[in-house]
């Protein structure tokens, strides 16, 4: 499917790369990379979207097929207007494609109504945004429990679970603080704990540092990291970002629609996985941001 | 062009102006209507006092139209600076693109113009048609025939309206460039990056705040409970008052950051679905609008005491004609008074002190009324030989005061009655008793178709049909039981005589002793002179009311000479209200008839009704329009909030769901707070005058109960469904 345009070393990763200790959540049954090894978490086939009228049509997405395995950390490259958020928001049920399906854990998110879709994200979708997006309102403590409450989880058991998480990724001294009384990074990693806070199946991050410093930037992307090799969270992350696409497994560009090329880290250093990045970046034609 | 866009932004923004457009409406065709109700006379075939009634009211209104001016020019002013504030952003493009800032400020003066012009002539066109729906309900409540129904136009009201809606609109013109004209662009393109900044309180003081202010209502509660709401100028109604008004600011200041620290709290209830977002909603918006949810509480608890007070009031004033006022008229003799208005009469102990003042200070008076032996209708039978051809029957009634004697020794028997509040127990201990001989009684009784009473040589009957000293007069009977009159102790009978000694507003026999004419005689022998004479009567047999009323006033004008006006004694001259004329001290000081008595009533309960509604509806949609305003910007500001919910799974009843509550609780607040301070109030009222006065109050409560429900509560379900709107654009969008 999608290795059709694999670079030769995609072929040399093995699936020794993604036996991870199954903490944390211990809800995937399955960590094997390869293809036909357990259930894909996540599966796009021949998605298709087009916007436009009659007369100006324009094709944000012409076919794209992957998948993503649980506990797999996957980035999404690609420059801009290549189709990558809108595969996000097709994906997150934000957006419906015009074609093609995706199946979460087997089951076919496309059709289902408008109430199915919304008890789906809540129930099986971490979402990590650009701009941290927590609610102005509340605390750090209730924007991490508002992920549990809005599933009608037993009120008894959501502070433990708060605090746990919150402890993991650092943010337990914000927890008393509005938004507002945080830092970038904080409010970030605050984010990353509501998203994670109820063991979604999928969690999808949109440019989470994209509004970092590099310092935060880098704290987060460990967070990511530490999100998904200790806690067992499927991460898919769309990012324009070479630096932080090293922090992934596996790299997706995305190129006018479809899926240009694919590279896995497999037991590559970061730095090396980083270079690799940069070269699929320079043969796509840059756009990409070099920060690192 | 500028026109154009000026236009087209009120249309674009027609959900933000909605409720904004439809109070001015509302206020346009109310200012026109209640100023329009003295032209509706026409529809009436009325006379003299009863026309008089309208005019009145129509001026009574008309000083109020002020009040209600600032009341409405200060909402209008406050709705369209949240409105403008709004557009900070929408300015900063205009700029941008090369506006120059006057252009600017002229699309915003266009605007106000077009949406005050279009409002204006709307509700003028609302206002003319419920003004004809008030004349129907002017002949409904005030049982006035309505002769000939045609189509009425004041405009005297329709200038009214225009001068002060005119005023308000430059006013909001005035102020809407100026505050354009102080924006910066750098601010404006900024504006909408806010960095919600929620002023976040210490819950520690917010909760000994929220206590402080519960105590300090409770103070004001209780003095206002003392005070009565009887003596206005008393310092404990000043420091109730404040007290109310500090009590609500704190209380309103700290009730969002005790409520949090109350709610969060109990993590049961609060970590479920949307609790917590939705309390924070609320708790960000209380905390920032506490001045207007403290303003709107007051004006709310205005508008409702003042309706359901004045509903009541008019019962005080009006219930109960038939008794008040049973003869066709009463010609009031006041026969002589001191000259100092002290309320306070001194007790008398001599029986000559009064009579030798008037021989005194008015021999002529004097003179004629000892030579009459009192006798009122002797004497003008004698003035005008006519008068047997408009009076059929009369009698007459002499208050006499009892030197040497007070009610004190009755009031220490009855010490044990909780006073009414409108009464003073010294004034009643100093006063002398006042008594009426039986034979005077009986005549009246007579003239009513009653049988006559009779009384023993040493008995006396109590005479008492006022509700403030009911219970007084029931306990003189029963723990006084005798009467010290001139040295002689008569038993007072067990019943009370429940009569009318002359026509009243209200029903003003208060503790009068019937006694054995020979009491009286004793009196009249020793020198004194009556307290106050009444000749009651009742028209000739083909006279109507109206007729009778003339006759009257035209054979008292025979009958009594004309005096220059300065002269107190023998001028006397008949005016179209009793309370204008100048004041003779004997034969006649002045007339009160059935007809002038039950047309005052009605005038004073169409006065009364339509200055309640007036006042009540306007504050109670001012109040509204201020929430909805706010509550609907807070929609717009959320916008970003509910799309993130969305996006996380929330689904759109939950959303709805926290949307209602959110209105309702932002609606309920004020209103909570203000139902209580209506409470006590119309509470300490209803114990003090009205229960006092035998006039009951639940009805106007429930009057006034339900037109805020339906008024509110339409507001309330207009804001939810707005914000619904602004939500669903939102996660939609």
């Amino acid at each position: 499917m999608s290795e059709t345009f694999a670079t030769p070393s995609a072929a040399t990763l093995g699936s020794a790369a993604f036996s991870r200790g199954n903490y944390g959540t211990g809800a995937h049954a399955s960590r094997g990379s390869g293809r036909g090894v357990g259930a894909p978490i996540l599966s796009v086939h021949h998605i298709e979207k087009v916007f436009g009228s009659r007369d100006s049509v324009t094709h944000a997405l012409a076919g794209v097929s992957f998948d993503v395995e649980a506990g797999e950390f996957v980035g999404i490259m690609g420059p801009s207007g290549s189709g990558k958020t809108t595969l996000l928001n097709c994906v997150s049920t934000i957006d419906k494609p015009t074609g093609g399906h995706i199946l979460v854990d087997g089951r076919d998110i496309t059709g289902l109504s408008k109430r199915a879709l919304a008890k789906f994200r809540r129930d099986d979708l971490g979402f990590i945004f650009q701009d941290s997006n927590l609610l102005d309102t509340l605390t750090g403590y209730e924007n991490i429990a508002l992920a549990l409450t809005i599933k009608h989880d037993a009120p008894s058991s959501i502070p433990a679970r708060v605090e746990s998480v919150a402890r993991s990724l650092s943010v337990e001294g914000v927890l008393k603080k509005y938004p507002h009384q945080m830092s970038g990074g904080q409010r970030q990693r605050v984010a990353a704990a509501r998203a994670i806070v109820s063991d979604p199946k999928l969690v999808l991050a949109d440019e989470p540092t994209g509004a970092l410093d590099s310092r935060n930037a880098q704290i987060m992307l460990e967070t990511l990291d530490l999100m998904n090799r200790d806690m067992g969270a499927t991460i898919m992350m769309v990012t324009h970002d070479a630096f932080a696409a090293s922090f992934t497994n596996r790299v997706l560009f995305i190129k006018d629609g479809t899926l240009f090329n694919e590279i896995r880290r497999g037991d590559m250093a970061r730095e090396q996985f980083f270079n690799r990045i940069m070269e699929v970046i320079a043969f796509l034609g840059g756009d990409a941001s070099h920060a690192a | 062009m500028l026109l154009k866009l000026a236009a087209r932004n009120i249309r674009r923004s027609v959900r933000d102006y909605a409720i904004y457009f439809v109070t001015l409406v509302f206020g346009v065709a109310v200012f026109y209507a209640f100023n329009s109700i003295g032209s509706q006379k026409i529809l009436f075939s009325i006379e003299g006092a009863d026309a008089s009634a309208f005019e009145v009211t129509q001026e009574l209104l008309g000083t109020f139209s002020v009040v209600i001016a600032f009341v409405l020019g200060f909402l209008i002013v406050y709705a369209n600076r949240f409105l403008i504030k709004r557009r900070k952003h929408e300015f900063g493009i205009y700029l941008t693109l090369g506006m120059g800032p006057g252009e600017v400020s002229r699309i915003v003066l266009y605007e106000t113009v077009l949406v005050g012009l279009i409002s204006l002539a709307v509700g003028l066109v609302c206002g003319v048609l419920l003004s004809q729906a008030l004349s129907f309900a002017t002949a409904a409540l005030f049982t006035i025939p309505m002769t000939h129904y045609q189509f009425v136009f004041s405009s005297t009201a329709l200038l009214m309206t225009l001068l002060c809606f005119v005023a308000i609109y430059v006013v909001v013109a005035l102020f809407n460039l100026l505050t354009v004209r102080r924006y910066k662009l750098i601010d404006l393109l900024s504006a909408n990056v806010r960095s919600e900044r929620m002023p976040v309180r210490n819950p520690w003081v917010c909760l000994a705040a929220f206590v402080a202010s519960a105590g300090v209502l409770a103070v004001a509660y209780r003095l206002l409970n003392e005070n009565g709401m009887i003596y206005l100028e008393d310092p404990k109604f000043a420091w109730a008052t404040v007290l109310m008004l500090a009590g609500t600011l704190v209380f309103f200041w700290s009730l969002a950051g005790f409520a949090i620290a109350v709610v969060t709290r109990a993590r049961g209830a609060y970590l479920r679905g949307l609790v917590p977002f939705t309390v924070r909603q609320i708790a960000s918006k209380v905390n920032t609008a506490f001045v207007s949810l403290w303003v709107v509480c007051v004006l709310l608890f205005l508008s409702i005491t003042t309706f359901s007070t004045g509903m009541g009031l008019i019962e005080v004033f009006c219930g109960g004609m038939e008794k008040a006022a049973p003869y066709d008229a009463t010609i009031r003799a006041d026969v002589y008074y001191e000259e100092e208005t002290d309320l306070v009469h001194p007790a008398s102990e001599s029986l000559t002190a009064r009579a030798e003042s008037m021989a005194a200070e008015h021999p002529a008076t004097y003179a004629d009324g000892t030579a009459y032996g009192w006798d009122i209708e002797a004497k003008l039978r004698d003035a005008n030989p006519a008068w047997d051809d408009f009076v059929k029957e009369s009698a007459q009634i002499d208050y006499w005061e009892v030197p040497g004697s007070t009610y004190a020794p009755l009031m220490e028997a009855a010490a044990d009655v909780e006073l009414s509040t409108v009464l003073n127990e010294e004034n009643i201990k100093s006063s002398n008793i006042q008594v009426v001989d039986v034979s005077q009684l009986n005549a009246l009784r007579a003239m009513t178709g009653a049988d006559p009473i009779t009384l023993a040589d040493d008995e006396c009957a109590l005479a008492n049909n006022m509700d403030a000293t009911d219970e007084l007069a029931h306990a003189f009977i029963e723990k006084g039981k005798v009467a010290s009159i001139l040295g002689h102790d008569l038993r007072i009978q067990d019943e009370i005589l429940d009569v009318q000694f002359s026509d009243n507003a209200m029903t003003a026999t208060a503790l009068v002793f019937v006694v054995p004419d020979q009491a009286v005689s004793e009196l009249r022998a020793g020198g004194a002179i009556p307290m106050t004479s009444y000749l009651n009567l009742t028209y000739a047999d083909g006279l109507s009311a109206t007729e009778g009323d003339e006759a009257l006033a035209e054979g008292l004008a025979i009958a009594l000479p004309k005096g220059s006006p300065s002269d107190l004694e023998t001028s006397y001259t008949y005016a179209d209200d009793a309370y204008s004329f100048q004041p003779g001290l004997w034969p006649a000081s002045t007339t009160y008839t059935k007809a002038e008595m039950s047309s005052q009533a009605d005038g004073l309960r169409m006065m009364i009704t339509y200055l309640a509604l007036y006042v009540g509806f306007i504050f109670l949609v001012a109040t509204a329009a201020i929430l909805a305003i706010q509550q609907l910007s807070e929609a717009a500001d959320s916008q970003q909030r509910y799309r993130l919910l969305a996006k996380l799974g929330c689904d759109e009843r939950a959303l709805n769901r926290s949307l209602f509550t959110q209105v309702l609780v932002y609606f309920l607040a004020p209103l909570a707070l203000a139902v209580c301070h209506s409470a006590c109030a119309i509470g300490v009222m209803s114990t003090t005058l009205f229960e006092a006065l035998g006039v009951p109050v639940q009805g106007p409560i429930m009057m006034a109960a339900g037109f805020t429900l339906v008024i509110y509560g339409g507001y309330l379900l207009i804001t939810y469904f707005a914000s619904k709107g602004i939500m669903r654009q939102a996660i939609r969008g």
